[in-house]
């Protein structure tokens, strides 16, 4: 496998000497397309990943120490919060959408259902401030944090100052969700030539090529675009999607069109987790009519036979990426199982 | 105005010197003021106009690309310093950069905001480090300016009057750019008048403004009105 991974060089990386020679390097394979994020404002380090990990399943994060950004985005469900259809908080909050899978985050430039975070280091902010999420202002954290004796050394080790700021805090939490890459499903060996789809995958693949990937676009299986994909709007949350970032009655109902990998793990579906099954996803495409909706990607009836339907849920069986899941490198910190006060 | 000064400084490039005997440091201090006196955080004051007492809480903003021109645009020194003007950090309120000795400016110019590459490029620190309190959590981008007060005729909540106005992408880019005369003054005062900001309607009306959108596009365009050089 090792074989098939190529290299990103951090050419243009003219920071501080001493770290130079410690900047890693992203790995992913060669039917990928280069990341988007760029490493160069944030080389990557061996300490800051470590701190970055430890930041994330930590609940010193949220107003009263009960909420991680692991408790929504668990590493057994490819960082989805799996069998919830809305997101958990503080004081036993609800808020307003499913917590999306975090994978492949260097390949996003937008962020949030409604795209209203336009880069990965500030995503955090929005999870950490909501009400109904973490109920925290980055201000106090990086107070607590300072506070802390673990955190200063951490901090000491990943950016030789032991002072935790705004900015470290968040390109660390940064830093640990670049390393979360979706790379090793058996989609992913097929593309390497490793292996190969079974028959009714193959028809499966078929299906999706003509139906599903023009939105869900390989290999990352999605174009982080925005899509109105027909469904009718919860009333109980009035959630209209990219609108409320842009104002422009044109982005009504537009959400970001979420990666097909891990959907094994990944469930509920959609922006409001309204279903709990791939088929009932299935259905609602199968039965949208030309004119529904006024996406041309989308004004063609699917008419899906139920041979077809489990064919191409076969294929989509094939992005689910369980070494991914499963990697015992992304979990739990063995820094966080030591506690002590300070 | 804007457009051609833009481009001429980015076809010269920034002269950034650090050698002293080529260079001379130029202070700034911004003093914002109600009734002709420096504004005093916190203290009552009364508005003839809205015939009521005002009283602010918070005053913060962001000066960039402060810009020094000569009439033939043929010299052109942009600082590449961000400074977060704070009330509440009284050294905030003084500035001071180098530039290049022997020029005959004759023009300030500088923005009230950030511009969008600093806006898109991921966490920032020092004067745009996020724990300032002028990065929108919600929803990526910095307020531009930040003020908080309380009027008894505002009738919010606890009569508070609340600006964050930010926003940088089209149609809501809410930075402002402001040129003025300059007399090659090595000290610079620049005046910003509040009473031209707490008319009554935008305290009866206009009194809360959180998010990038039209309301705070028509109150950042009025804002370049509010500076002055000099008492």
């Amino acid at each position: 496998m090792k074989s098939n991974l190529i290299v990103l060089l951090i050419c243009a990386f003219t920071g501080l000497s001493f770290t130079s020679e410690r900047v890693l390097y992203l790995l992913y394979p060669s039917h990928f397309p280069a990341p988007t994020y760029n490493l160069t404002d944030n080389p990557l380090l061996q300490e800051s990943i470590d701190l970055g990990q430890m930041l994330f399943y930590d609940p010193i994060l949220s107003k009263d120490y009960s909420i991680s950004c692991a408790s929504c985005h668990s590493p057994y469900n490819a960082f989805a919060h799996t069998d919830h259809d809305l997101s958990h908080g503080i004081n036993d909050s609800i808020g307003t959408r499913n917590a999306p899978a975090l994978f492949n985050l260097a390949w996003q430039t937008s962020f949030m259902w409604d795209g209203a975070v336009n880069h990965l280091d500030m995503q955090s902010l929005a999870p950490l401030s909501h009400p109904s999420e973490m109920g925290e202002n980055i201000k106090d954290v990086v107070e607590k944090l300072s506070n802390t004796m673990r955190y200063r050394t951490a901090f000491y080790n990943a950016w030789a100052d032991s002072l935790p700021t705004g900015e470290r805090f968040l390109k660390s939490i940064t830093q640990f969700q670049l390393t979360l890459i979706s790379a090793t499903a058996k989609y992913d060996r097929v593309m390497a030539g490793n292996d190969v789809l079974s028959p009714q995958e193959a028809m499966g693949y078929a299906l999706f090529k003509d139906h599903c990937g023009s939105c869900h676009t390989e290999p990352l299986f999605s174009s982080y675009g925005f899509s109105k994909n027909g469904l009718p709007v919860d009333t109980t949350l009035d959630d209209y999607g990219r609108y409320r970032v842009t104002k422009n009655d044109e982005d009504s109902l537009l959400f970001k069109i979420p990666s097909l990998r891990n959907l094994s793990y990944t469930f509920p579906y959609m922006h409001d987790g309204r279903y709990l099954k791939l088929n009932e996803v299935l259905n609602h495409y199968n039965i949208l009519e030309a004119g529904m909706i006024d996406d041309s990607a989308l004004s063609r009836p699917m008419n899906l036979s139920s041979k077809d339907k489990v064919d191409l849920i076969s294929f989509l069986m094939t992005l689910n990426d369980t070494a991914f899941v499963l990697n015992p490198q992304n979990k739990f910190p063995q820094s966080l199982q030591m506690r002590s006060k300070n | 105005m804007l457009g051609s000064l833009c481009s001429v400084s980015a076809q010269s490039g920034a002269i950034v010197s650090t050698d002293k005997d080529s260079t001379q440091d130029i202070q700034f201090r911004f003093q914002p003021q109600i009734n002709s006196e420096p504004l005093k955080l916190g203290r009552s004051y009364y508005i003839s106009g809205l015939e009521d007492s005002v009283s602010i809480e918070k005053l913060k903003f962001y000066i960039a690309e402060l810009t020094l021109y000569n009439a033939e645009m043929t010299h052109v020194h942009i600082s590449p310093a961000t400074f977060l003007i704070d009330m509440e950090d009284s050294a905030s309120l003084q500035r001071s950069c180098a530039i290049p000795k022997g020029v005959s400016y004759q023009k300030l110019s500088f923005s009230l905001g950030l511009d969008s590459a600093i806006q898109c490029s991921g966490a920032k620190g020092g004067e745009l480090d996020p724990t300032r309190g002028m990065y929108w959590s919600w929803q990526s981008g910095y307020i531009n300016l930040k003020l908080e007060g309380t009027s008894n005729s505002c009738p919010a909540r606890n009569h508070l009057i609340q600006y964050h106005i930010g926003g940088f992408q089209s149609p809501y880019n809410t930075r402002q750019s402001l040129v003025f005369e300059y007399d090659h003054s090595p000290s610079i005062l620049i005046t910003m008048d509040l009473n031209k900001l707490l008319t009554e309607k935008n305290i009866t009306e206009n009194f809360q403004i959180m998010s990038p959108n039209q309301k705070a596009m028509d109150f950042a365009k009025n804002l370049p009105d509010l500076f002055r050089i000099g008492p």
